[in-house]
């Protein structure tokens, strides 16, 4: 091939070399001409020509002997030199040719800890398709545990982050605690003896430890979680959803409804309590025991709370339908319940300024209203960790050996409405009632103190919501109104009206 | 002045208020006091570490930088959107030049940020990246990086179902 001009002249080796070599050079390659890129090398060349091209294909392995030998930044010089006298086409060969020998595997073949500030740039759809690159690249992105925690937080699937005690998850059966952010926790805090429900053995105390500190095998929770927040999200936007039936006794009334990730139980008028599984619709355990019907349910992990008629108080195990536990003392029918654990009672306020965390109450409870005007607040017992209660009878007991004359359980009665209490709910040890005596009541579950009676409903009280961020108590009545109190000095801020009926 | 010494053993000088958004360099100093002795940066090459003072140059009087790591609360993690977006906002034109470079060099700088302790450096490099993955398919993130598919068919299928949901 033909060199028609030499450019040398233009640019002194000594300054070229130096700025090839601080620089990657992009170097501006002679532009053919069209008449030169329209001729294609052809084999119809003067017998002369091809000679001389053939005596520099002869050169050719000593030509790359001698680049071989030369030292870095003249190799340099010359591919330069190079470049600039090749055309376009070759060029484009060239560039096909070292591209892909200088991409680089940016998730890959970074130590996963730089990689991670790549990671935590992309967005959830970005995360998942570079989950589907590679093996390397779907260990990497869905082994990034706070990125994946951080888009489920940012998204706001879930409420809050949750409060609960950590080292309550395990101990109720609600799956491992997520293993981040413990390291905050004080050698103190982690000291379940206070927490498990009494008795807690050392096996119960290991058994929490260790479902602290063991992750589980394989995928990444936070991901799994920010799905289905995803999925519920779109559903509810395009309005799809799937109707799911399950039959209950014929004339039979439900009168509550809970919730476990993979069960729903409800609470009937006709004593029983029917566990379905929410995706087949099946009818799976029944919870049999009480002698009246069932007003009140609560569910934590896989243990039951159940309110009666019959007065009586129940534990159940959602996993075998054992009832464990029952509580008499009420009077009269037990109306509604709440459970109580142990939660880190800080408002959002607080949490940014990185007040040390509150854990309320000290140990797992649950409070009961009931049509005898009180409440109360028992110890919640663990179906599986404590004994049954009360002991069964055995053959060489007498009966009143068999019935303890106090409830170990029992922590306060709360008394002081003058009508049914038909609703409560709490976070820590605030307790929140609200009765058909037209009254909330605000009470104290460690000592079982009244804090405040807010007075204002002109009508029976139905439901209560709490903003624990706010320490604001929303209370609904007959009356219409909604009612919005401060929690800590008891003032009624606002009176929402509007609603014509309850 | 310090000086420093990369990979090749070649000494570079530069101020000390400059190299001073480096953690690394900045916790070398602060244990050996002033020191006329060559920094040893063994992780850097010379036109990498060149770069890395082009950039700590331009931002020389910016201590606000400096705390980007410490500004947020605790209970925000490195990765939530209100960091995110924050470190977003303080790249400035310079920046988004500083990162057209090819995939080798951004990967050393990306490196050697994370060696110095660079925050704001690792930012960008990361947003760089990211911003390369994102918006492509699969096939175009393997291509654009050049990796090389190596599930089986049957792993293929299995993630590919399992990362349908973001799809819809």
């Amino acid at each position: 091939p033909r060199r028609p001009r030499n450019r040398r002249s233009s640019s002194p080796p000594a300054e070229a070399h130096r700025r090839v070599a601080v620089r990657t050079p992009s170097p501006r390659p002679h532009t053919p001409s069209d008449e030169e890129m329209a001729l294609p090398p052809s084999p119809q060349q003067s017998p002369a020509v091809r000679s001389s091209g053939l005596a520099a294909m002869y050169s050719l392995p000593a030509l790359i002997s001698t680049y071989e030998q030369l030292p870095g930044p003249v190799q340099a010089y010359l591919l330069f030199q190079l470049l600039r006298r090749t055309p376009r086409p070759t060029l484009q060969f060239a560039a096909q040719t070292v591209l892909p020998v200088l991409h680089r595997d940016f998730v890959g073949a970074l130590p996963a800890e730089v990689a991670h500030h790549a990671l935590r740039f992309m967005d959830a759809r970005t995360l998942c398709r570079a989950a589907c690159v590679s093996r390397r690249w779907r260990a990497v992105a869905d082994g990034c545990r706070s990125v994946w925690r951080a888009r489920l937080a940012d998204a706001r699937y879930e409420a809050e982050p949750s409060r609960v005690h950590p080292l309550c998850l395990p101990h109720f059966g609600l799956g491992p605690a997520p293993p981040t952010g413990l390291a905050r926790l004080s050698e103190d805090e982690l000291s379940v003896a206070h927490l498990a429900p009494r008795p807690a053995t050392a096996e119960s105390v290991a058994a929490a430890r260790q479902g602290l500190s063991t992750a589980p095998a394989g995928g990444n929770p936070f991901k799994a979680r920010y799905a289905r927040g995803y999925g519920l999200d779109r559903a509810w936007a395009e309005g799809r959803c799937r109707q799911q039936s399950f039959a209950c006794p014929e004339g039979a009334v439900a009168t509550c409804v809970e919730w476990t990730g993979t069960h729903m139980v409800v609470g009937l008028d006709t004593r029983d309590i029917f566990v379905f599984d929410i995706a087949t619709g099946a009818l799976v355990r029944r919870l049999v025991g009480h002698e009246g019907g069932v007003w009140a349910l609560a569910v934590v992990g896989r243990t039951v709370v159940s309110g009666s008629t019959d007065r009586t108080v129940r534990v159940w195990d959602l996993d075998d339908g054992r009832c464990t536990h029952v509580f008499s003392g009420h009077g009269s029918t037990i109306r509604c319940l709440q459970i109580l654990l142990p939660t880190d009672v800080r408002t959002s306020a607080e949490r940014a300024r990185g007040a040390p965390a509150r854990y309320e109450p000290r140990e797992p409870l649950v409070v009961t209203g009931s049509r005898d005007t009180t409440l109360r607040v028992w110890r919640l017992p663990s179906p599986t960790l404590d004994a049954p209660y009360p002991p069964p009878r055995t053959a060489d007991m007498d009966v009143d050996d068999a019935r303890p004359k106090g409830n170990p359980y029992l922590l306060h009665t709360l008394s002081g409405h003058s009508d049914s209490v038909r609703t409560v709910t709490g976070i820590g040890n605030l307790v929140v009632s609200g009765s058909y005596d037209n009254s909330v009541r605000v009470w104290d579950a460690a000592t079982g103190a009244l804090r405040h009676q807010l007075d204002g409903h002109t009508a029976k009280v139905y439901a209560l919501v709490l903003d624990p961020d706010l320490h604001v108590i929303f209370s609904g009545s007959m009356d219409g109104t909604i009612r919005v109190w401060d929690w800590d000095s008891g003032a009624c801020l606002r009176i929402l009206r509007g609603h014509m009926t309850l | 002045m310090i000086k420093l010494m990369t990979a090749e053993g070649a000494v570079i000088s530069v101020e000390r208020d400059i190299i001073e958004q480096s953690g690394t360099i900045r916790n070398i100093l602060s244990d050996v006091g002033s020191t006329d002795k060559p920094i040893p940066v063994p992780n850097v090459s010379g036109p990498i570490l060149s770069k890395i003072i082009e950039y700590c140059r331009h931002h020389r009087n910016e201590p606000s930088r400096r705390q980007a790591k410490e500004s947020h609360g605790p209970e925000e993690s490195d990765s939530s959107d209100a960091v995110i977006q924050r470190a977003i906002e303080q790249m400035d034109e310079f920046d988004h030049q500083f990162c057209r470079v090819d995939q080798g060099t951004l990967f050393d700088i990306m490196l050697a940020a994370n060696f110095l302790d660079i925050q704001p450096l690792l930012d960008l490099a990361g947003y760089t990246v990211a911003n390369m993955v994102k918006g492509k398919s699969v096939e175009e993130i393997r291509s654009t990086f050049n990796i090389k598919n190596d599930f089986t068919p049957e792993e293929e299928e299995e993630v590919l179902r399992e990362n349908a949901w973001c799809e819809n």
